[in-house]
């Protein structure tokens, strides 16, 4: 069992551009309107930085600046895990097919941003913060495997932690039964303290044989089951209900994470 | 505290200079590369690699042939040296499959699957062949998926991808997750495999050398890409049984450029400054380093300006990029390991490949292997992104 506090979101997917309407659907004080997810431009990065960010990194980019911007921390003081089912397939697309080309013509610009770090370097770029980041991937558990690695990094390494989860659909050479079918990313900031901005408190525990929650609002459940950063969004569900109350994550294996949710 | 470090109990290591990590110990010995000009794939590139034999000979089991593709191949290659499986295979008896962690590091996983599986693309309807599994095979976590299901163990885990710092960062998290009480112990390591990707991608950023890669040489024009498989077994042990330990991790992002160091060092001198604060080890307590010193002209220099920062008197330095290449997501653990054979046997290794040592890079440079006493190491890995881990391994004080 481990524990850490929640102190802010920040969420993207189509028809939910923020966590305000993510919440008020959540929580059935909105409808759900699928709409495609508007071109988020990060202003904190330099002009031709912003030009060469792929959807993956901007998505991912979107969500983290909506959740530190909700948070009462200095965006260079706080350590990252950013967390990926799928990765960045347009960029191997990209690649793979400009090497059956004469000459293979590899552009340099997908080529760095083909390592799975980019958001996680453009995030750092953009908010001139040298806190470790760790980017890293577990599958259909990518989601829980994230919380862990950011919370192991609370308790042991004692500095703040932004989590995001970010997903986006292949391009469709690459789709299959596992690909993402819809764009998500969400970004949690976690601490080892309460404090006065705390939103609840977060328990971990891997349990084994234990059933993955569905969402109360089947309205977005198809974007749930949508990427393995979407898996999130049971956990989000129980802060727009802001009730104690626990959840199960889908982890490895047969394994679930079971969330218990503790509002502050 | 020391005696609440994660201890490597274990380890095996597979590269060009052979598999199982005693070859790599006597080539660092006898000055022998395992550099070759490039003959890998359908490559027509004017570099130097460095290539892994036998891997297109090795067979995945018959209920994991989903996982097939060069990088698995290559971990199942590496973990059957050294006697390695069975030390798992002990470690599973001890603590439980599903007490045991697994943490390991790639860049481009089995991306060569996907390589070829365009070269075979309907030219129609633009389908991929039937064959080509990018779940099992591409994707970040394959390796991971394929090396629990291969040794039975079920424990918390996770593949961390952050280029060229991939396999160092896996210490640091498998060391938390052990910490955390997640679990009792933990595989650790790193695969990252020969493609076209990194072989173009990197002759696009023309940071390739035309030789064979050239560490902190006043002409060093770039790296040698370099394939490697390298695992270790951390657990929680009591010290004093000759064991070596993971005494600090620092990660540190450069927050400066996606492909370019900076140029001051700065995120790297902070992963070092870290990893030193954890070990509670000031400079002088280090014997050794072994630098991530790929051979670009920005990198060592960057590196270079970093160390200064650190360390008032330098230690015993060197690079061994020039024995194995730059293996990318696996540096981190195959230096890892090279630290702990230069614990084990007292031995430092020198740089090969390098004449003319940079008059404007620190000098002392380690040009030729030599036997000294080596209790404590430090090892660099920094990579794309701006990601930073320095690690220090030594023996655990009492």
């Amino acid at each position: 069992m481990i524990r850490a506090y929640l102190q802010s979101v920040g969420v993207v997917a189509p028809g939910l551009s923020d966590w305000p309407t993510c919440r008020d659907i959540l929580i059935g004080r909105q409808d759900y309107q699928p709409a495609p997810i508007p071109r988020f431009n990060p202003e904190t990065l330099p002009a031709n930085e912003r030009r060469r960010i792929t959807p993956t990194t901007r998505i991912a980019m979107q969500a983290a600046t909506e959740a530190m911007r909700g948070s009462a921390l200095a965006a260079d003081s706080v350590a990252t895990v950013f967390a990926t089912g799928n990765g960045d397939l347009d960029i191997s697309d990209r690649i793979c097919h400009a090497l059956t080309l004469p000459d293979r013509p590899v552009s340099p610009i997908d080529f760095h941003n083909s390592v799975h770090n980019a958001p996680a370097g453009y995030w750092s770029i953009g908010n001139h913060c040298r806190q470790p980041s760790t980017s890293l991937s577990a599958g259909d558990a990518s989601f829980a495997a994230g919380l862990l690695e950011g919370i192991t990094q609370v308790l042991s390494d004692r500095h703040p932690v932004m989590l995001v989860a970010y997903d986006q659909p292949p391009p469709q050479a690459l789709a299959n039964a596992h690909t993402s079918v819809l764009p998500f990313a969400a970004a949690l900031i976690l601490t080892r303290q309460q404090g006065e901005n705390s939103l609840a408190r977060l328990t971990l525990v891997p349990a084994e044989q234990v059933a993955s929650s569905c969402l109360q609002c089947t309205a977005l459940e198809a974007i749930h089951l949508g990427s393995p950063a979407a898996r999130a969004l049971p956990l989000l569900e129980l802060l727009a209900r802001r009730v104690t109350a626990q959840c199960v994550l889908p982890y490895l294996d047969t394994q679930g994470l079971v969330v218990e949710y503790t509002p502050c | 505290m020391s005696n609440n470090k994660p201890v490597l109990t274990d380890f095996t290591l597979t590269n060009a200079l052979g598999h199982g990590a005693t070859a790599t110990l006597s080539a660092l010995r006898e000055q022998r590369s395992g550099l070759r000009p490039c003959d890998f794939d359908t490559a027509e590139l004017d570099t130097w690699i460095g290539r892994v034999d036998g891997i297109e000979e090795v067979t995945l089991p018959a209920t994991l042939q989903r996982f097939d593709c060069r990088n698995n191949r290559l971990a199942l290659l590496a973990l059957e040296q050294d006697a390695f499986t069975a030390a798992i295979g002990k470690c599973r008896q001890r603590y439980g499959a599903g007490r045991i962690g697994v943490f390991l590091g790639t860049s481009t996983s089995g991306i060569q699957a996907t390589e070829l599986a365009y070269r075979c693309r309907d030219p129609d309807s633009g389908r991929l062949p039937d064959w080509f599994d990018l779940q099992y095979t591409h994707l970040i976590y394959s390796g991971v998926d394929f090396v629990r299901e291969l040794l039975d163990i079920h424990g918390p885990s996770l593949a961390i991808s952050t280029a060229c710092s991939s396999s160092a960062k896996v210490f640091a998290a498998a060391s938390r997750h052990m910490q955390a009480g997640l679990c009792d112990a933990a595989l650790v390591g790193g695969v990252d495999s020969l493609c076209l990707t990194t072989l173009y991608g990197f002759n696009a950023l023309q940071l390739v050398s035309d030789r064979p890669c050239r560490p902190w040489d006043r002409e060093r024009n770039g790296i040698s890409i370099g394939e490697a498989a390298g695992f270790a077994l951390l657990e929680r042990e009591p010290a004093g049984r000759g064991n070596i330990a993971l005494l600090g991790y620092g990660e540190s992002s450069d927050a400066h450029h996606l492909a370019t160091p900076h140029p001051q060092g700065t995120g790297a001198g902070l992963a070092m400054q870290h990893a030193l604060q954890m070990a509670g080890l000031a400079g002088r307590d280090i014997d050794y380093i072994n630098l991530h010193g790929t051979a670009t002209p920005s990198n060592d220099a960057s590196e270079n300006a970093a160390l200064r920062r650190v360390f008032e008197h330098l230690p015993a330095f060197s690079s061994t990029k020039g024995w194995t290449g730059h293996t990318l997501g696996a540096a981190g653990i195959t230096e890892a390991i090279i630290a702990c054979q230069a614990i084990k046997h007292d031995f430092v290794p020198g740089t090969l490949n390098t004449t003319h040592p940079d008059s404007a890079l620190s000098e002392g440079l380690l040009m030729q292997g030599r036997n000294q006493e080596v209790s404590t190491v430090l090892s660099n890995s920094f990579g794309f992104g701006g990601s930073n881990c320095s690690l220090i391994f030594g023996e655990p004080r009492l």
